[in-house]
């Protein structure tokens, strides 16, 4: 009943014209950068989070909500059409969607997208309004050694989801925990690792460093390609799926956004692997598996479902615990401390304007995205012809501007011209930059927990031990780092396929 | 690529030890528990740790060397672009604050996107203006928000 209250109330936050309007730009933009090749969701947010520094905080979260939830539905339009992932989740798409547009089947192709990505995302809204409520109850009861178990559980996991080398993962992670301790301590006050640089007493502006790993490197990587994919020229045909092609995607689209949902709770995890997991299930639960990569409808469905349905699984732990699972959920994340919100258990109480209506948001934005991705999607096919340096000096401008706007600090826009460099060799060298905006904005919030912790217990690491949840969260970590260091549990495989298919899609 | 790779690996370890020494100045305990260094000094030994694994793994992969890959097409015109673009930045970080953005914005892109690709330097003076102006009035007249102003007052 509380759940059936508060989520009326989200809906009475969500549907005024102004938070309308947000979701739906939100929406909008998010589509856009989903078809655009060459700018992800996670550039996307850090270049418009200055924007949303004059709304209202439930409207600020709302419209970069949608930007992550739209990008998934646009990511897969370029994917079908132009063999082009327009962002990393639809990478697998072009396997079997561009076959399928090939066959001249590009509109039925785009429909189960778009119709599966509407399935799984309001299944998965749907979860989040039921589940994220019980774990806000639990988490009620956390203390700081809890809090810490966590997050330690939660970085050790990100080295598990992470693609590439788990040793570069580490090393990405401790740098972002690294930063994060840069300016004030948080409990005497005084600098550290400043250097006596006044600019950076209060740490780094989290907007610059953002901007600059991904929205500049990014860029810097796409300059260097200036990719011209094969445009699609035949008949779009049909939107709308046959029977038959329902028969045969009903199952991966239930499959994907389950598996999505669970995926996207997972820290480390989100749209990406849940779209690649879903792909190899659905290739090994096929009676003909060899139709896979020549066109096969399964092959859009369920991982156009999963990375769709792994956004509001992600939502669960920033919601219900403040903690996000994920690079785009952390810049949530700061977008909320920026608002002046503390996330947390807390909030689903102290702010129910901001917990339920983001949720209400959340099935307000995906039918504004299936009108968006269906009806409209020539206008999205007229986009793929914009060319990138129509698109990059804009880019560039908005990152000098925006950054600069955020904290009005020259010293701001070096800061992201250094890391922008910084996350461009990053890249280039095969390290994944994500890690690091989960780490800096995470770690705070690890070093006063871990520093309360020990502050309770008198300096005695046994307060990790003697409480049941810390204990068994810890062990686990523990123990996962011991998987990871023995590789008893080999992720080479997956993250290898991974690699490649990312480095594949990119040339 | 491999040097690259191993000059980084250094450079973590480098900094790992760095950032320990650091987190021992700042104080790593005290009376009332962990002090400001400790997060700090863990995190350093991850990195150094984390670089001196990497050094090694790579010093042993180079036994079993990989042939060395075809340099990318036009790999010249990639760094030349990657270049205009690093260069752009930093002239517009050095010429906001004596120009404002509209004139060091406006300069350098002109100059950015003619060197980028400069068969299209009539279009790049166009874009540079029109994308100049769009991104100024988007920041200053609709949003309101601070945009760094120059002698003239834009």
């Amino acid at each position: 009943m509380d759940i059936l209250s508060g989520l009326i109330g989200g809906f009475g936050v969500i549907l005024t014209p102004a938070n309308l309007y947000y979701c739906f730009l939100g929406s909008l933009v998010g589509t856009l950068i989903g078809v655009l090749p060459g700018i992800g969701p996670l550039a996307t947010l850090s270049l418009l989070l200055p924007f949303t520094f004059n709304l209202p905080a439930v409207s600020a979260i709302v419209m970069l909500a949608a930007i992550f939830y739209g990008a998934m539905y646009g990511g897969s339009t370029t994917s079908i059409l132009v063999n082009i992932p327009g962002e990393a989740a639809s990478v697998i798409t072009c396997l079997d969607g561009y076959q399928m547009a090939r066959q001249g089947k590009a509109g039925r192709a785009l429909g189960i997208a778009a119709l599966g990505s509407f399935f799984a995302g309001t299944l998965s809204t749907a979860a989040l309004t039921l589940f994220s409520p019980v774990l806000v109850a639990f988490a009620l009861r956390f203390g700081p050694p809890e809090y810490f178990a966590l997050m330690a559980l939660g970085f050790v996991i990100t080295l598990f989801m992470v693609a590439g080398s788990t040793l570069k993962a580490v090393v990405v992670l401790a740098l972002g925990v690294f930063f994060s301790t840069i300016g004030l301590d948080i409990v005497t006050g005084k600098e550290r690792f400043t250097f006596g640089l006044i600019e950076i007493s209060g740490g780094f502006e989290l907007v610059a460093v953002i901007m600059g790993l991904f929205g500049v490197s990014e860029i810097l990587l796409n300059m260097e390609k200036m990719a011209k994919g094969e445009f699609f020229k035949k008949r779009l045909g049909s939107l709308l799926p046959t029977r038959a092609d329902w028969r045969a995607s009903g199952g991966p689209i239930l499959r994907g956004s389950l598996l999505g949902f669970g995926l996207g709770v997972l820290p480390g995890g989100g749209p990406t692997t849940a779209s690649f997991f879903s792909y190899a299930v659905e290739r090994r639960v096929s009676k003909e598996p060899q139709r896979f990569g020549a066109g096969a409808i399964e092959g859009v469905a369920g991982p156009e479902a999963a990375n769709n349905a792994a956004v509001g699984g992600s939502l669960i732990p920033l919601l219900s615990l403040g903690l996000p699972s994920n690079a785009v959920t952390a810049l949530l994340l700061g977008a909320l401390i920026i608002q002046g919100v503390q996330p947390g258990p807390m909030l689903m109480t102290q702010r129910p304007d901001i917990y339920w209506g983001v949720i209400a948001s959340l099935y307000v934005g995906n039918v504004m995205l299936l009108v968006l991705n269906l009806p409209l999607v020539g206008l999205w096919v007229q986009l793929l012809k914009l060319p990138y340096w129509i698109l990059f000096p804009n880019i560039l401008l908005l990152a000098v501007v925006g950054t600069y706007s955020a904290g009005h600090s020259f010293f701001d826009v070096w800061v992201m011209i250094a890391f922008g460099m910084v996350g461009y060799a990053l890249r280039k060298l095969d390290y994944e930059p994500a890690p690091f905006v989960l780490a800096l904005v995470l770690g705070p919030q690890l070093e006063q927990a871990l520093r309360q912790s020990l502050i309770m217990s008198e300096g005695s690491v046994s307060i990790f031990f003697t409480r049941p949840l810390t204990a068994v969260l810890l062990v686990l970590a523990a123990a996962l780092v011991a998987l990871l260091i023995v590789g008893v549990w080999s992720r080479r495989g997956l993250s290898r396929r991974l690699t490649q298919a990312l480095k594949e899609s990119s040339r | 690529m491999r040097a690259t790779e191993q000059v980084t690996n250094l450079v973590w370890v480098a900094m790992g030890v760095a950032i320990v020494w650091h987190a021992g100045q700042v104080g790593i305990w005290s009376a009332n528990g962990p002090g400001g260094g400790f997060l700090p000094l863990l995190m350093g030994l991850a990195l150094g740790c984390g670089g001196a694994a990497l050094l090694v793994r790579e010093a042993l992969r180079a036994r079993a060397r990989r042939p060395r890959a075809a340099p990318a097409e036009d790999a010249a015109g990639a760094r030349r672009r990657v270049a205009a673009v690093l260069g752009g930045l930093v002239a517009m970080a050095l010429l906001m604050p004596l120009l404002g953005f509209l004139l060091a914005a406006g300069v350098t892109m002109i100059v950015l996107l003619a060197a980028t690709d400069p068969r299209r330097w009539r279009w790049a003076v166009v874009l540079a203006v029109v994308s100049t102006l769009t991104v100024y009035g988007l920041f200053d007249t609709l949003l309101k928000m601070q945009v760094p102003r120059g002698p003239f007052g834009f």
